[in-house]
């Protein structure tokens, strides 16, 4: 029996789906969810590598203390994964380190 | 660094305290006219956070004629409790995912009459930063928000009294893995799932200790997870001793129970009086060991074993957020986990600063409720010049005192295992943003004679970085052996050094 999902128990009624890149590729997000989300329901769980050993990160607390899901968003490095809605034509990219080396800044 | 960055490390002397803000004025008008991106409000009461403290408080303030205005973090007021799907998802049936869903429907339609008579003003998506007193003649306090996701622009609003409702978040302990993705907190797990509707994987095990676990677990499940595990550190005996106040509290065993019922409805194995040792993977988790404790709260040798999982929904309890009332000079009790101290009006030392919900000491939502309702009452009066009347609110007070001793009782049953730090690899990073291994942190205090957190911090940069030790503090003080204490952040979140420069004081 096929497990039911998130959306499906809390009954939700999605708008239109859109589109975002995710290091280039096309990638379908939902109105409403945060770029975290859009990542998740991807099968994402990584998108940064810390500046030190280089280690994968992703979500941890979930709710903007810890700074973990750091992502870069339409060239802007830095922000949190989890709090930052997702909009249409989004260009989201794994960041590296502070982010900025990619940026040549 | 650019200076339109979030502060990254502490080391920049604007973090320093408000004497070197001053300096702000240099950097102000290069890149911007100043105060281009500021605006302002005025109130009697600003509210900081509108889950059930603060909306309990702003409620009874507002039902009393107080001019309130609430600041909260989320697109929409509930706070972690009550956070609600995005408004967008159009969920029917958001209460799936909730307890107690009819006493927020209550709050939600009492606060949207309120906003609509104009009574209070609802500022949805402002992260305060700062609290300040004295504020420039035109109010008491001064509250500084950053605004929406982008954290760009700040706002301030005045007000004659302030209520921290700032809430709590999530203890995690360090053990070997901690760091992989995959690895959640058990309220992050929970926060993706009400707000995000979405999972972080397939297969979950939810570990550690507190009241927090069964509903995460139990939410997973519902949600189409499989939770191949849940692992819970203590034993339900251990709350035998402690029968007296769970008969005085008939709703917590009622809500334990039903918790229960969903696990074993969804075939979720329950293990108790063991712990997660280590989380293994190189990309995301794998899987995790989890062993057996003894009464003592050690590892019994001999008794790991591997579960399978591409989750870890993890957590120690809770922490209370208390930056805002420790810049506003509130006293702070740290001989434990640090929280706001109040009187029996939910007044902190401090002249017009209340304090209500988790800031003041771990203890739910029915708790926080209370004590923003009496707050609110207290409020009311005061500014109104008159001496309040403890009997407006003796129900709440009743609650409050009944609450209080139950959570007490609480903390000395769902304690982390008393010797988690033997399971603290000397590889294993500690302090996650500056990747701080616990072998620098024992060699700070072994070696170089750190004997408290701060010490260690200027030694090995644990707890200099994004989070500001939010996140590792106590897990570096374990490791260290020495106590939290009382962390002393000059803002509550990283502040853009444009928004320091275009502050009005400047």
């Amino acid at each position: 029996m096929r497990k039911r999902t998130p959306l499906e128990l809390a009954q939700a009624r999605p708008g239109t789906p859109f589109t975002v890149t995710v290091d280039g590729d096309e990638t379908a997000a939902l109105p409403g969810q945060t770029v975290a989300a859009v990542l998740w329901s991807a099968g994402i769980t990584s998108w940064r590598s810390t500046r030190g050993s280089g280690a994968p990160r992703g979500i941890f607390c979930g709710i903007g203390v810890c700074f973990d899901c750091l992502v870069t968003v339409n060239d802007r490095p830095n922000q949190r994964a989890c709090l930052v809605p997702a909009q249409p034509g989004d260009a989201i990219s794994t960041q590296e380190g502070t982010g900025h080396d990619r940026l040549g800044t | 660094m650019t200076d339109s960055e979030p502060e990254q490390d502490g080391r920049s002397p604007l973090l320093q305290g408000r004497g070197a803000v001053s300096i702000c004025g240099s950097a102000a008008g290069r890149d911007q006219p100043r105060h281009s991106r500021s605006r302002s409000t005025s109130a009697s009461l600003a509210i900081v956070g509108a889950g059930p403290a603060g909306l309990a408080a702003a409620l009874t303030a507002a039902d009393l004629g107080v001019r309130v205005v609430l600041l909260d973090s989320g697109a929409q007021a509930g706070g972690q409790f009550y956070r609600q799907p995005a408004a967008e998802f159009k969920a029917r049936r958001p209460q799936a995912l909730h307890h107690a869903w009819r006493t927020w429907t209550k709050l939600r339609d009492r606060l949207a009459a309120h906003v609509e008579a104009g009574r209070i003003t609802h500022l949805a998506d402002r992260h305060v930063w700062f609290v300040e007193g004295e504020f420039g003649g035109v109010g008491r306090f001064g509250v500084h928000a950053l605004l929406g996701p982008a954290q760009a622009e700040s706002e301030t609003v005045t007000a004659d009294a302030v209520l921290l409702a700032t809430g709590g978040y999530e203890k995690v302990l360090p053990f070997p893995g901690w760091t992989l993705p995959g690895v959640v907190t058990a309220g992050g797990a929970q926060a993706m799932l009400k707000g995000g509707l979405v999972l972080p994987g397939r297969t979950a095990v939810v570990a550690g200790t507190g009241p927090l676990l069964m509903p995460v677990a139990a939410g997973l499940a519902a949600a189409g997870a499989e939770v191949a595990a849940y692992v819970e550190s203590t034993h339900p005996a251990d709350f035998v001793r402690h029968t007296a106040t769970l008969a005085a509290n008939p709703a917590k065993v009622a809500e334990a129970a039903q918790y229960a019922a969903q696990l074993l409805r969804h075939k979720v194995p329950v293990t108790v009086r063991h712990t997660v040792v280590a989380a293994h993977g190189t990309d995301r988790v794998e899987a995790v060991t989890v062993a057996a404790l003894d009464p003592e709260g050690r590892v019994r040798p001999g008794t790991e074993r591997r579960i399978a999982c591409d989750t870890l929904a993890v957590g120690h309890g809770m922490l209370a957020h208390t930056d805002l009332a420790e810049t506003l000079g509130c006293a702070i009790d740290a001989t434990g986990d640090p929280f706001v101290v109040t009187d029996a009006e939910q007044r902190t030392d401090v002249d017009g600063v209340w304090a209500a919900g988790e800031a003041t000491g771990i203890g739910g939502a029915v708790l926080a409720l209370a004590e923003g309702e009496i707050a609110g009452y207290s409020i009311a009066a005061r500014l109104g010049g008159v001496e309040p009347r403890p009997a407006d609110w003796a129900p709440a007070a009743r609650t409050r005192a009944r609450l209080r001793r139950f959570f007490a009782a609480f903390d000395s049953a769902y304690a982390p295992p008393a010797h988690w730090v033997e399971q603290v690899t000397d590889d294993t990073v500690v302090c996650r943003c500056e990747e701080v291994t616990a072998a620098e942190v024992r060699e700070a205090v072994g070696e170089l004679g750190a004997t408290d957190v701060r010490t260690v911090k200027l030694l090995t940069r644990a707890g200099m970085g994004w989070c500001q030790g939010r996140v590792c503090a106590v897990g570096v003080a374990g490791v260290a052996g020495c106590s939290v204490g009382s962390a002393k952040r000059a803002f509550a979140r990283p502040v853009p050094l444009g928004v320091l420069a275009e502050e009005p004081r400047c």
